[in-house]
């Protein structure tokens, strides 16, 4: 440890007290000196005044007696003393002064009378030495100065040692200890010699209590974090060992985390894990523009968007794999937006669905599906999807058409209708035959929201004119339309399908015969 | 000046009588200052006389030299009366001066006022004090001591 740093406390108040000691010690000198000085020449007057009391009656009888002698003796007894310059003893008749006399600086006059009588008789003249009074002054001051040097250079030197062993020592103590302290430990700082209390001792405390709080508060961090760390490995080994492919995307589609199913599933396709595999991971699947734009249309409305899309495979020879898709916006809380995609196999429903329906009876007439297969498929899609709308049709005017037209042109209508609807209709759609012009659809994915505007669509399609075999002109064709919807008007499918039909029976039979199709909704 | 002088000596004079016997006598009979009948000397200020006593004329330093002789009987009263000094005071004066190397002489000091007229008359240079009623012929009058 340095003892006299130039920043440090003992370093500042040696140059302070040094500064201060040196400037007042300066000033007080100064001011000493001009009161020793004029004290001095004070003195002197004083002095002068006496030594002439003292030679006043010699001096008075030589000056009455003219006596040269005695004149000296006042004279040159006058210029022993070293306040005295020079003397000169003036009477009528002589004039007597010593060699050192000269008629200059303060000249002190006293009139010489005679020893009997008041008459004067002389005059005495004392020169003061001005010299020997200013060295006097000086000399004076100057043991002064030395005076308070010494005293200053005293107070300096008890200063600096008393902020030393009281402040700087106890100091370098605490922030030696301080140093070697890391928090967390148990190490707490020990008072310094001689100040268990004051401001030193208050210091120590604050720092120690200082240091509890720290420890606490980081060991309660630190077991916090390994909380959290367990917590995280947890839901990391449920994401990771999931079997279905998750991924949790930024809001530009940049994947931000991803778990083996889905790496295990990318290893399936021709795809190689990067950054950015597409909205929605819409690269993965073909379709992938109309995927991306159902997703858009349907998280425009909602947080959560599903759809089922078909895996682009290495080996096209593969069997076809299909996913559902569901993305849900995660929206932290610092507002910022994450995608968490989850990819559910439905390959095997698919199949299944496909299989049944290939093995499902078909109206030989229209290719649509028999009655009898209808309900089976029903149940099928219960299972596949939430929900979905039975619309039942009936063709206005059909026994009109068969016996005016012929049977022909009647099972060419009926041609007509399915096809038509077929080209409105998906894949997972259904279309059956329920009676001879009465047919069901079973649309997928249809609910309150959405079901008329597919209703008029299919109407409109239903409704184009037709043109007969060995006739001019064209058959305006009309139908009417009931719908039942799942779940939210029942979940039974004969139930449901009766509920159509029902809705369809309100119509009024004069509204029906009209070319104009008059749609009415059950319920 | 003069006149109010008198005047005070005039009033202190009454105010004293009867209470101070011995002042009485004295100013009834004064000290006066004489010299030889012969001598050319007629007249002397009160300074010239306490110069004389005192050492300042000096035998040397004058064209006729006067010799100044002390009357023993009235030598208290005379320097009392002239430099307002007792005799101690005198006698430490003329010590002073005989350290000085120079030749201060005393006035010469005779036991009474007959050995004094004698001197006198032995020589026309001296001059001594005698009580008024004591001058004879053989010397003449030529200072009165007033107060």
């Amino acid at each position: 440890m340095k003892l006299l740093n130039k920043d440090g406390l003992l370093g500042k108040l040696t140059l302070s007290i040094l500064f201060t000691a040196v400037a007042v010690g300066f000033i007080a000198s100064e001011l000493f000196y001009r009161v020793v000085y004029n004290a001095s020449f004070e003195r002197a007057e004083v002095e002068i005044g006496m030594l002439h009391e003292t030679v006043a009656s010699t001096s008075s009888i030589a000056a009455y007696l003219n006596d040269t002698e005695l004149a000296n003796e006042v004279v040159n007894g006058l210029a022993v003393n070293g306040v005295v310059l020079g003397a000169k003893l003036t009477t009528k008749e002589m004039a007597i002064k010593n060699t050192n006399f000269v008629e200059q600086g303060d000249i002190y006059k006293f009139a010489i009378k005679s020893p009997f009588s008041d008459t004067e008789v002389g005059e005495l003249l004392i020169v003061s030495d001005t010299s020997f009074i200013t060295n006097r002054a000086q000399d004076n001051a100057s043991y002064n100065t030395q005076a308070l040097l010494i005293q200053a250079l005293i107070i300096t030197v008890v200063s600096i040692l008393n902020v030393f062993f009281l402040v700087s020592k106890p100091l370098t103590f605490i922030s030696n200890q301080l140093s070697k302290i890391t928090p967390p430990s148990t190490a707490r700082i020990k008072h310094p010699a001689f100040h268990k209390r004051g401001e030193l001792g208050s210091l120590v405390k604050d720092v120690n209590s200082l240091l509890i709080k720290t420890e606490s508060s980081l060991n309660d961090e630190q077991k916090y974090r390994k909380e959290i760390e367990i917590l995280e490995q947890r839901f990391r080994l449920v994401f990771d060992n999931a079997n279905n492919p998750i991924v949790l995307t930024d809001s530009q589609g940049n994947l931000v985390l991803s778990n083996n199913a889905f790496s295990m599933l990318l290893e399936q396709t021709s795809i190689k894990m990067q950054k950015n595999l597409g909205s929605f991971l819409s690269e993965l699947f073909e379709d992938a523009s109309n995927i991306e734009e159902s997703f858009r249309k349907q998280l425009s409305l909602t947080n959560t968007a599903s759809g089922e899309c078909k895996l682009k495979l290495n080996n096209k020879a593969d069997k076809a794999r299909w996913y559902q898709v569901i993305a849900t916006v995660i929206r932290t809380d610092e507002f910022k937006d994450y995608m968490e995609i989850s990819l559910h196999d439905i390959s095997n429903k698919k199949q299944k669905l496909e299989d049944l329906s290939n093995s499902l009876e078909k109206d030989p007439l229209t290719n649509a599906l028999s009655r009898s297969g209808l309900s089976a498929k029903i149940e099928l899609m219960n299972h596949v999807y939430t929900n979905y709308a039975v619309i039942f049709i009936d063709i206005n005017g059909f026994k009109t058409v068969n016996e005016k037209y012929g049977v022909v042109n009647g099972d060419q209508l009926l041609k007509a209708v399915v096809a038509r609807c077929k080209t409105r209709i998906r894949q997972d759609d259904v279309i059956c035959r329920w009676g001879s012009d009465e047919f069901v659809l079973i649309l997928a994915q249809v609910n309150e929201r959405n079901v008329d505007a597919i209703i008029e669509d299919i109407n409109r399609v239903i409704c184009q004119p037709l043109t007969l075999n060995g006739y001019e002109g064209h058959l305006d064709v009309s139908a009417s339309i009931g719908v039942a919807l799942y779940p939210s008007q029942g979940d039974n499918s004969s139930e449901l399908i009766q509920m159509a039909e029902g809705a369809l029976q309100a119509i009024p039979l004069n509204e029906r015969s009209n070319t104009l199709s008059i749609v009415k909704f059950a319920g | 000046m003069k006149y109010s002088n008198l005047i005070l000596l005039i009033i202190s004079c009454l105010l004293s009588i009867g209470s101070l016997q011995a002042k009485v006598d004295i100013s009834n009979d004064p000290l006066v200052i004489v010299t030889n009948s012969d001598s050319q000397l007629n007249e002397l200020t009160h300074d010239q006389l306490i110069g004389i006593y005192m050492g300042r004329y000096r035998s040397s330093d004058e064209s006729t030299p006067i010799l100044p002789i002390d009357n023993e009987i009235y030598i208290e009263t005379f320097y009392k009366q002239i430099i307002n000094k007792t005799v101690p005071q005198v006698n430490s004066y003329w010590a002073r001066l005989k350290f000085t190397g120079r030749d201060y002489k005393r006035p010469e000091k005779l036991e009474s006022s007959e050995v004094v007229i004698t001197s006198l008359i032995s020589s026309t240079d001296r001059i001594s004090y005698i009580p008024l009623s004591q001058v004879t012929d053989d010397v003449k009058v030529i200072y009165e001591i007033t107060q």
